[in-house]
C-alpha cells in the first residue's frame, strides 16, 4: 500500500498541506471536519489505483483559519486556485466525505467543468426539516462518537490515545472552522438545491446505512436533485465509511469510477 | 471607593428532578416552567430592590443582558434600566451590559444608552460584553464572528457617540452610509464604557488600551489577581501609564446577615442553588467553537471554568466578618476602586436580600471607603 508523502502548496496566496500516494488519474479527495491529514484505510485503497491528492481545508489540521474564509463560495474559490498551483486543468475525480462532500457538491455546482466524476460520502448541504441532522455544536465531544460510528470500537484506530490539552485545542481548531461554515444556516447551503441540476457528471452518493449524523435519507434528497446520480448505501456503516467499512467502500468507488 | 449593587433577575422555581432531567438552566431548559404571573411579581419585587439600593445610597446599580434561560430574566437589560431611570434619583445605572454581537444592529445599542443618559442627566455607565457562549446557541449567532462583532460595533459606537453625523462607517460586519443618532450622549464625550469581562488576555489588553474599568464577576481571587495585575502591568508596559484604582473592580461573591452562622449556612444554600440551578451550564454551551482564541482556551482548560473550584467561594458573615475580608483581599490584589455586591442568586428571599444590601452598604462599606482613602491618601467619598 503507498504511503502518502506530505509537501506545502500555496493556493493563491495561502499555504496548505496536501497529502499524496498512488498513480494514475488524479483523485482529488476531500476530507471531514476532523479528518485533517487523516490518511484512512479507505483512502488508502483508492491510492492502489489513483493519484489521490488530500489537502487540508483552509482552517482544519494545522492551517490557521483565514479571514477571507467566511462561507462555502471561498472554499470553492479557495479549491480553484489549489488545482491551478497543483497545474491540475482538465476535468478530475472529485471525492468528499461529510463536509468534504458538502465542499465537493458546492464545487461540482459551480464548476461542473472540473469535475469528471463526483463521490458525495455521507454529505450534509441540503436541509431535510423532517430529518434533522443533530446539533453538533450543542453536544460534548464525547456524544458525537456513537452518531458517526456504528461499531464504536473502530473509533479507536483514530482517535487520539489520550485528550491531552493539545487535543482539545487542536479540536476546538477545527470545529471552529466547521462552525464559521456551518453554524447558521446549520450544515446546509439553502442555495444549493437550486444549483444542483448543473452537477451533470456521473455522481455516485456513498452512504453508512446507519449514518446517525446524517442520514441515509439526505442521499435519496441529493439523488432527486442530481441528474446522473446512483445511490450505494454500506450496511454495518456510521458515518464515515472510510473507517469503518474500507473495503466495501473502496469497492464501490474503483467500480464506479472505471 | 464606589458601591455598586448588582441584580441577576433570577427565576427562583425550579422542578425537582432539575438537576437529573436537565442538562442547563440555559439554552433548552423549557420555557414551560416559567410562570407569568409569577414572574410579573418577580420583576416588581427585583426593581424594588434596585431602587432601594439607591435609596441605601449606592453608587450605582447593575443590569445585564442574558437571553433564554432561568438564570436571569433580562433578555433586555436597556428596558430595565429605562425603568429605573426615573424611579432613582441618584445612582448610577450601570448596564453591564449589552451584547454588543447579539445585537443585529448596534448602531441601536448606541441610540438606546444615548436616551437613557439624557433622561438621567448622566447617570448611564455603558458595559460592553460579547455575551457568554450560551447566548450564542439561544440566539444562533457564529461565534467565530463574535469577538471581531465586537471590536468593530465598539468602534462604530464610540465614533457614533463622539464624531458629528452624519459620517459613513464602513466595516466588516457593519456598514452605514448615515451614522447619525438622535439623541447624542448627555455626558461628555460619551458615557463611561465598562468591560466586565470572563477573563481573557484579549479583553484585559483591550480594556487597558482605551482605560476602560475592568471587573471579572464568579472568579476566585487568586485569578482576580492575576487579572487584575494583568491590566496594571499591560497599562504599564504597552500604554506607558499607571492605571487608576477607579479602572479596577472586585466582584466577591457576598452576603451579610447579624449572625456570623445564620450568615454562613444561608449563603451556602444560596451557593448551592447558584451552582446545581442557576449557573448549571455544561463547558459546551460556555465555549461553543470559535467563542475564545486557543490562546483563551488554553487558559480556561488550565483554569478549569465551569467547575466548582472555578467560580469562587462567597464571603458570608456579619458586617465586620466581610468588611475584615474584603480589606485583607484590598491589599492581596493590590487594590481595587470599587466594589460590586450581588443581589444573590435565586433563593435569597426578599427579606434576606434586603437585609444583605443594607448592611453592606451601611456597615461594610463605610469601612472599606475610610481604608481605600488611607491607602490612597484620597477623601473618603
Amino acid at each position: 500500500m503507498p504511503t502518502p508523502h506530505e509537501r506545502t502548496v500555496v493556493a493563491g496566496d495561502y499555504p496548505i498541506r496536501v497529502l499524496e500516494a498512488g498513480e494514475g488519474e488524479p483523485l482529488l479527495f476531500l476530507h471531514t471536519a476532523l479528518g485533517a491529514g487523516l490518511w484512512t484505510d479507505g483512502i488508502a485503497k483508492l491510492a492502489e489505483q489513483y493519484r489521490v491528492l488530500l489537502p487540508d481545508h483552509p482552517g482544519f489540521g494545522p492551517s490557521p483559519l483565514p479571514d477571507w474564509l467566511v462561507g462555502m463560495d471561498d472554499m470553492v474559490f479557495h479549491y480553484c486556485d489549489l488545482l491551478d498551483a497543483l497545474e491540475l486543468s482538465g476535468p478530475l475525480h472529485v471525492a468528499g466525505a461529510s463536509l468534504g462532500g458538502w465542499i465537493a457538491a458546492e464545487f461540482a455546482a459551480w464548476q461542473p467543468h472540473r469535475v469528471k466524476k463526483l463521490v458525495l460520502i455521507d454529505a450534509p448541504g441540503l436541509r431535510l426539516p423532517d430529518v434533522p441532522m443533530p446539533d453538533v455544536f450543542r453536544m460534548p465531544p464525547e456524544a458525537l462518537l456513537p452518531l458517526v460510528f456504528h461499531d464504536v470500537s473502530k473509533a479507536a484506530s483514530v482517535l487520539p490515545s489520550e485528550m491531552s490539552v493539545d487535543t482539545l485545542v487542536q479540536m476546538f481548531h477545527d470545529r471552529t472552522a466547521l462552525a464559521r461554515l456551518a453554524w447558521n444556516p446549520y450544515l446546509h447551503d439553502p442555495k444549493l438545491p437550486r444549483r444542483l441540476h448543473r452537477v451533470r457528471m456521473p455522481t455516485l452518493l456513498v452512504w453508512g446505512a446507519q449514518d446517525a449524523l446524517v442520514p441515509r435519507a439526505y442521499a435519496d434528497a441529493y439523488a432527486r436533485l442530481l441528474p446522473a446520480a446512483e445511490v450505494a448505501v454500506l450496511d454495518g456503516c456510521g458515518h464515515d465509511p472510510t473507517i469503518e467499512q474500507p473495503d466495501a467502500f473502496a469497492r464501490a468507488v474503483l467500480d464506479f469510477l472505471r | 471607593m464606589q458601591s455598586y449593587f448588582f441584580h441577576l433577575m433570577p427565576w427562583t422555581d425550579y422542578p425537582d428532578d432539575f438537576e437529573t432531567a436537565y442538562e442547563s438552566s440555559w439554552v433548552t431548559f423549557p420555557n414551560r416552567f416559567y410562570d407569568p404571573v409569577k414572574g410579573a411579581d418577580l420583576y416588581h419585587r427585583y426593581l424594588d430592590e434596585l431602587e432601594y439600593a439607591d435609596t441605601l445610597g449606592y453608587d450605582g446599580i447593575c443590569v445585564n443582558e442574558h437571553h433564554q434561560n432561568a438564570y436571569g430574566l433580562m433578555p433586555s437589560p436597556n428596558v430595565i434600566a429605562g425603568m429605573l431611570a426615573r424611579r432613582t434619583k441618584r445612582a448610577k445605572i450601570a448596564v453591564l451590559g449589552n451584547g454588543l454581537p447579539l445585537r443585529a444592529n448596534p448602531l441601536r445599542v448606541a441610540e438606546e444608552i444615548a436616551m437613557l443618559d439624557v433622561v438621567t442627566r448622566g447617570r448611564v455607565i455603558s458595559g460592553f460584553v460579547r455575551g457568554i457562549g450560551c447566548e450564542y446557541l439561544s440566539l444562533d449567532l457564529n461565534p467565530t464572528f463574535s469577538r471581531d462583532m465586537f471590536y468593530e460595533a465598539h468602534d462604530l459606537i464610540v465614533r457614533a457617540w463622539t464624531q458629528p453625523g452624519p459620517f459613513e462607517f464602513v466595516g466588516e460586519h457593519y456598514q452605514y452610509r448615515y451614522v447619525n443618532v438622535w439623541p447624542r450622549p448627555f455626558t461628555t464625550p460619551h458615557p463611561p464604557i465598562w468591560l466586565p469581562s470572563a477573563g481573557s488576555s484579549e479583553t484585559i489588553e483591550f480594556a487597558a488600551e482605551h482605560r476602560y474599568p475592568y471587573v471579572t464577576v464568579f472568579t476566585p481571587r487568586e485569578n482576580v489577581k492575576r487579572l487584575l495585575d494583568g491590566y496594571r502591568r499591560c497599562a504599564r508596559e504597552k500604554f506607558d501609564y499607571d492605571p487608576d484604582p477607579a479602572l479596577l473592580g472586585y466582584a466577591p461573591g457576598t452576603y451579610v446577615s447579624d449572625d456570623e452562622q445564620r450568615a454562613k449556612d444561608e449563603a451556602a444554600q444560596h451557593g448551592e442553588f447558584f451552582l446545581n440551578k442557576a449557573f448549571k451550564i455544561p463547558p459546551h454551551f460556555l465555549i461553543p467553537p470559535g467563542y475564545v482564541t486557543e490562546k483563551s482556551l488554553k487558559g480556561f482548560l488550565a483554569a478549569g471554568v465551569g467547575s466548582r473550584g472555578s467560580m469562587g467561594a462567597t464571603i458570608a458573615g456579619t458586617p465586620k466578618t466581610v468588611l475584615d475580608r474584603l480589606i485583607a483581599d484590598y491589599d492581596y490584589l493590590g487594590g481595587f476602586g470599587y466594589v460590586i455586591c450581588g443581589a444573590g442568586p435565586g433563593n435569597a428571599t426578599h427579606e434576606q436580600t434586603v437585609k444583605h444590601m443594607t448592611l453592606f452598604q451601611t456597615e461594610v462599606m463605610p469601612g472599606l471607603k475610610r481604608y481605600h482613602a488611607q491607602k490612597t491618601g484620597a477623601a473618603a467619598a
